[in-house]
């Protein structure tokens, strides 16, 4: 303290020059709008380059978190959009009007992390943690905003194990534009392809056609994407075709899932236990 | 010369600035900055050079409230009291510094040729500082005309002023020759 008030002694006329000079200035500028533009200008040629890192750092570290709230914001979405899924048929005399049955939804959808999965089996499977007490029932299905990833086979109180795409298992319904094409299940062969068999020679289906999940199934609601058509193959055994395709999910990448959980599916399981 | 007569002759130079030459057209609006002759000459040199920055300051804040240039002339006036005390620090005013009076830059101390070198010298000073701090915006060579004009008129006026004050406090200066 001593020495700065020594100092303060020894060069006080050019400290106080120094702050006189410093002040006027500032003051001119703080009052003059051009000289304010220009300051400003200047200053934010210095500044925005490292105000734009700071906060690409932040949004960075906070992506996490964004991350979770869409995940959960996307769940809300397509648990409101499912409840016009259905759509109920009330016969006039001369016209069939179709209203959305709002009264009654059929599937519910449930956020998931993915925990573990294999990849290099012939036999593939995951583990969410969401079990029996979230709600999660056996074969119900899960997929992520790209694509689908597999039904679940087992359920245990706060986990599920889950056969992802990559196991024979595993045979989804498929349908271009809603209209069914045949059963999408994996090559066995290699990872993150698949192909569609028993595809009826009256179907035409092109290269680069994406297909969705279909009508036809309690694992998954329809619409939901499974993969896009790479190549295909004549099966004269059975005189049907078949089609390569490569699935829209990548399992290395995933980690949100959802699951979704027919609320019919026990009423169904034993009308299919009755035929 | 006593120290009121010398503050209200002072005045006199300010109130001329503010009220006469800061709104006056003369030559396209240049800026006649008589009121530097207050605290160049009627402030003597030799007193406590941080005093006197504040001086420079305080009277240079005064225009700039009448101006609403808020800092320009501050800046301007402190900047030539800090150079002031190192232009009487060269070695040809070596004799002023053993002084044990105060010491007024005016034509009866330097003579006229030192005193016109003196003014010429801060007015120049001062007269680019405020430009450049003005019309740092423009092109400095578009001012150029307007500063020379600035200066030549600046100048003028000082020596006017000048002229004024030691024709009437002359027989103060002829007393104190005397003595």
């Amino acid at each position: 303290m001593w020495n700065w008030l020594k100092l303060f002694k020894k060069y006080n006329f050019f400290i106080v020059f120094l702050i006189l000079s410093i002040f006027s200035l500032w003051l001119y500028i703080y009052n003059s709008e051009i000289h304010k533009g220009y300051f400003f200008q200047i200053s934010s040629f210095i500044t925005n380059p490292i105000n734009s890192f700071s906060k690409d750092l932040s949004h960075y570290m906070h992506l996490k978190k964004e991350n979770e709230a869409l995940f959960y914001e996307n769940i809300n979405l397509y648990n409101k959009n499912n409840q016009y899924v259905n759509i109920r048929c009330i016969s006039d005399n001369q016209v069939d009007y179709l209203i959305s049955d709002t009264s009654k939804q059929l599937y519910q959808f449930l956020p998931a992390r993915l925990i573990s999965m294999t990849l290099h089996e012939s036999k593939n499977y995951a583990v969410i943690d969401k079990g029996k007490r979230d709600g999660i029932k056996e074969n119900s299905g899960v997929f992520t905003p790209k694509g689908i990833l597999g039904v679940i086979t087992w359920v245990s109180e706060r986990y599920s194990l889950v056969k992802t795409y990559m196991h024979p298992d595993v045979k989804i319904s498929a349908a271009i534009k809603n209209n069914y094409v045949g059963i999408a299940q994996w090559d066995m062969h290699t990872p993150n392809n698949g192909e569609i068999i028993n595809v009826p020679f009256t179907v035409k289906i092109n290269i680069n056609d994406t297909i969705y999940t279909s009508h036809y199934s309690t694992l998954f609601p329809p619409g939901i994407p499974i993969g896009i058509i790479t190549a295909k193959t004549s099966d004269n055994i059975y005189q049907t075709k078949r089609y390569k395709f490569r699935y829209l999910e990548d399992l290395i990448s995933v980690y949100y899932t959802y699951t979704v959980v027919c609320l019919d599916s026990d009423e169904i399981n034993i009308l299919y236990q009755n035929k | 010369m006593s120290t009121f007569k010398k503050t209200l002759f002072a005045f006199l130079i300010f109130f001329i600035q503010i009220l006469i030459l800061d709104h006056l057209p003369l030559s396209w609006g240049i800026q006649i900055n008589l009121f530097i002759y207050i605290f160049l000459c009627l402030i003597p040199f030799n007193y406590n050079k941080t005093l006197l920055l504040l001086i420079g300051f305080a009277i240079g804040m005064l225009r700039d409230l009448f101006t609403f240039t808020y800092g320009l002339y501050a800046f301007a006036s402190t900047l030539l009291m800090f150079l002031q005390y190192y232009y009487f620090r060269l070695p040809q005013f070596n004799k002023y510094r053993k002084a044990d009076k105060l010491l007024y830059a005016n034509s009866d101390l330097l003579g006229w040729p030192g005193f016109l070198l003196y003014i010429t010298i801060f007015t120049i000073i001062f007269s680019f500082t405020t430009a450049i701090i003005e019309y740092f915006t423009t092109w400095m060579y578009l001012r150029l005309l307007f500063i020379i004009k600035e200066i030549f008129f600046s100048i003028l006026f000082i020596c006017i002023a000048e002229l004024i004050r030691s024709l009437l406090f002359h027989k103060e200066a002829i007393g104190r020759a005397s003595e």
